[in-house]
């Protein structure tokens, strides 16, 4: 890595596709014509794709997969494209949770849960889960803060209940994941973290063997805001718990970010994807980790008995209110 | 040096946006992973996928060029051969003179390529200029001034510097308290009470760093800023290295504001924006007396040519401008108003009334 190419202003690592550093706006200096060791990551890979014609994924198919279903939606109107180009990634987080573990997990997430369907169970021996190889940004950075903010800690005397403060914070920030795929939701992608960073291993095709890999479908230009916006989430946390006392209101940063770097890697994930009622649903398990997210179909024909009896008693309730009024007289 | 004057009284000013532009230009997804990419990215940058590369639109082949000063603006030119012009574009007089030998001039190192074609930018400037067809003189044609319409790239001035701002000011924290009044009510005396919103205030100091750039400086001379602001954004994300190939066919302004002038007005800028940026992150509920001291550090400059498509033309001595953003086909232009075409109509418009009242009126009476 320190063979790269860095910004003399910010010490931002510069990447090929740059003629202006990303984060400070100072030019990439050239040297007959050439820009010099940029940091070497976008390789391309090729790999043999195929789309997805439901719910648009593209991913790699290898031949061992056996049958050709989108592992994301279940679908298996494909399309093939043959001899794609992709980033290769830098490295790639392994899979730790075993079939049986994620199949156990997943069981276990089908039966509980109220007003769920009763046949949803069933679904599950139909479809099975399937590996995937999701794709990331991960970003790093150091920051310089300062902020500024109100305190409920006022002085003795004070009339207000606010005082304000203001102070300077120096952070670093690693591992910050940003996804790159096209075909899970936000809150699909949040809701599994984290993702042990540390011990992904470096990437080589035989790591992927058999399994799909999903390709990039966000590039580091647009990756890059969200990082962003993300450290400075954490860095106005990270202040409030460290410097203001009390409970805290406007808490503004200000953060200039230097040696920020960024690299694709690959994170795994088990995914069971299956259709109700024409609608699809997606359970997902951190390959890593084993925490798993997912929706499931709300049954109102489960709720139309409670919803029966909760009125049949309310009416009864009344007619003995009724009784008893008339009684009473 | 006689300019004529730019703030003519009466003129229609208008600006807006060409339908056919819309959103960033040219940027046609990548054919493997439908990342959007630029006319001219050789490889995608999400994906490495090979790209067909269309060139940079040039009218003609590549000629020599020529170098022209105008004697009543003091704008200095670069036109192709092929381009006989006899006429300066930013003040439309003749007052051209060609120069000879090679300024010694810094070269410029960006340019954004043309992506509106001089077709697509006449037919702008037609509709525009044939809105609201009646209030124009009829002695200014359209067919005449339109031939003036040329694509031209123009020198802008870009700088990115570290802005570090020391502050301090005057927090204010709102409190209620409730007041009592005595008040003269329905012949009597009485005594009420009011809440009412008290500001204690508290000093406070800090820091402010900011990372600034992008902001586009007008190089030209002949081309008044504000002008030019109307026709932002450039998108700069499809900035390229500097290349002769770039101007082929395409007239190009040298620049005629210093890079240290440009430099001032740009940090003029940068330390009214940090005011507000840091107006913006104080807390409390009000602030009073904020004084900012700003300091810069590495301020780094670029010479960039940005493509734009002027047409100056005159009327009655007064100059009259159209511009168009030759990447996103946004817009500005004024035209001369017919006044009394207008009154005219505004005067026909007051005699129907009239006679319309005195017959209601009439009809009433009897």
């Amino acid at each position: 890595m320190d063979l790269c190419q860095k910004c003399e202003t910010c010490c931002c690592y510069l990447e090929a596709e740059d003629l202006f550093c990303t984060n400070c706006g100072t030019e990439v200096p050239v040297i007959d014509g050439v820009t010099p060791n940029p940091q070497p990551t976008l390789q391309p890979v090729v790999r043999h794709y195929f789309d997805c014609q439901q719910c648009g994924a593209s991913m790699s198919y290898d031949a061992s997969v056996g049958s050709l279903r989108c592992p994301f939606c279940g679908s298996v109107e494909v399309k093939d494209q043959p001899q794609q180009l992709d980033i290769a990634p830098n490295r790639v987080v392994p899979f730790q949770v075993e079939r049986p573990a994620a199949t156990e997990s997943l069981q276990k997430w089908l039966n509980e849960g109220f007003f769920r369907p009763p046949d949803l169970a069933e679904m599950a021996e139909v479809t099975s889960l399937v590996q995937v190889f999701v794709p990331y940004w991960v970003f790093h950075a150091q920051t310089k803060t300062t902020w500024t903010a109100d305190t409920s800690d006022v002085p003795w005397g004070a009339k207000a209940a606010w005082r304000p403060i203001s102070g300077e914070h120096q952070g670093s920030h690693q591992d910050v994941l940003i996804p790159a795929s096209q075909t899970l939701t936000a809150k699909e992608s949040f809701s599994i973290f984290p993702f042990q960073i540390k011990d992904a291993i470096e990437y080589r095709p035989e790591v992927c063997a058999g399994i799909s890999v999903e390709r990039f479908g966000l590039s580091r230009r647009v990756a890059r805001p969200y990082a962003k916006k993300n450290i400075e989430r954490r860095e106005s946390q990270e202040c409030d718990d460290l410097y203001i006392p009390a409970s805290s209101r406007n808490v503004h940063v200000n953060i200039l970010y230097s040696q920020m770097r960024s690299e694709p890697i690959l994170v795994p994930l088990w995914i069971f994807a299956y259709r109700y009622k024409k609608r699809m649903f997606r359970f997902v398990v951190n390959g890593q980790t084993g925490r798993a997210f997912g929706d499931k179909p709300f049954s109102m024909e489960v709720l139309y008995p409670y919803i029966g009896y909760t009125v049949i008693g309310f009416l009864a309730l009344c007619l003995i209110m009724m009784l008893m009024i008339l009684f009473m007289r | 040096m006689n300019r004529p004057s730019f703030k003519p009284k009466r003129i229609r000013e208008t600006t807006g946006k060409s339908p056919d532009f819309e959103g960033l230009p040219h940027s046609h997804p990548c054919s493997a992973c439908g990342t959007p990419l630029d006319a001219d990215d050789p490889f995608c940058p999400a994906c490495g996928q090979p790209q067909q590369v269309a060139l940079p639109q040039s009218n003609e082949s590549y000629a020599p060029a020529k170098h022209f000063s105008c004697k009543n603006c003091g704008a200095e030119l670069t036109i192709s051969a092929e381009h006989r012009s006899d006429t300066c574009p930013f003040c439309d007089s003749p007052y051209v003179v060609e120069l000879q030998g090679i300024t010694k001039r810094q070269p410029p190192e960006f340019v954004i390529g043309f992506q509106v074609t001089p077709e697509q930018a006449q037919a702008t400037f037609r509709n525009w200029f044939r809105q609201n067809n009646w209030t124009r003189p009829s002695d200014l044609h359209t067919a005449t001034i339109e031939q003036k319409l040329q694509g031209i790239y123009l020198p802008f001035w870009t700088f990115s510097l570290l802005a570090q701002s020391q502050w301090h000011c005057s927090i204010g924290e709102y409190y209620y308290r409730t007041k009592t009044y005595r008040t003269y009510e329905k012949g009597k005396w009485v005594t009420k009470t009011k809440r009412v919103r008290e500001t204690e205030w508290y000093p406070l100091a800090g820091k402010f760093n900011d990372y600034t750039r992008g902001y586009l400086v007008c190089g030209s001379n002949g081309l008044p800023q504000v002008e030019v602001d109307r026709i932002k954004p450039f998108h700069t994300e499809t900035i390229r290295r500097y290349d002769p190939k770039y101007l082929a066919g395409w007239s190009c302004e040298e620049y005629t504001v210093e890079r240290e002038a440009a430099l001032q007005y740009f940090l003029e800028h940068t330390k009214q924006d940090q005011q507000r940026k840091i107006q913006q992150y104080l807390p409390g509920d009000t602030n009073k007396q904020l004084r900012v001291m700003t300091e810069f550090d590495h301020i780094q400059s670029d010479l960039v040519l940005l493509p734009v498509y002027l047409l100056t033309y005159r009327y009655e001595d007064r100059l009259y401008r159209f511009l168009l953003n030759g990447q996103t086909g946004r817009y500005y232009g004024s035209k001369p108003i017919a006044w009394r075409r207008i009154m005219g109509v505004i005067g026909i418009g007051v005699v129907v009334v009239v006679i319309i009242g005195a017959m209601l009126a009439f009809a009433t009476m009897r």
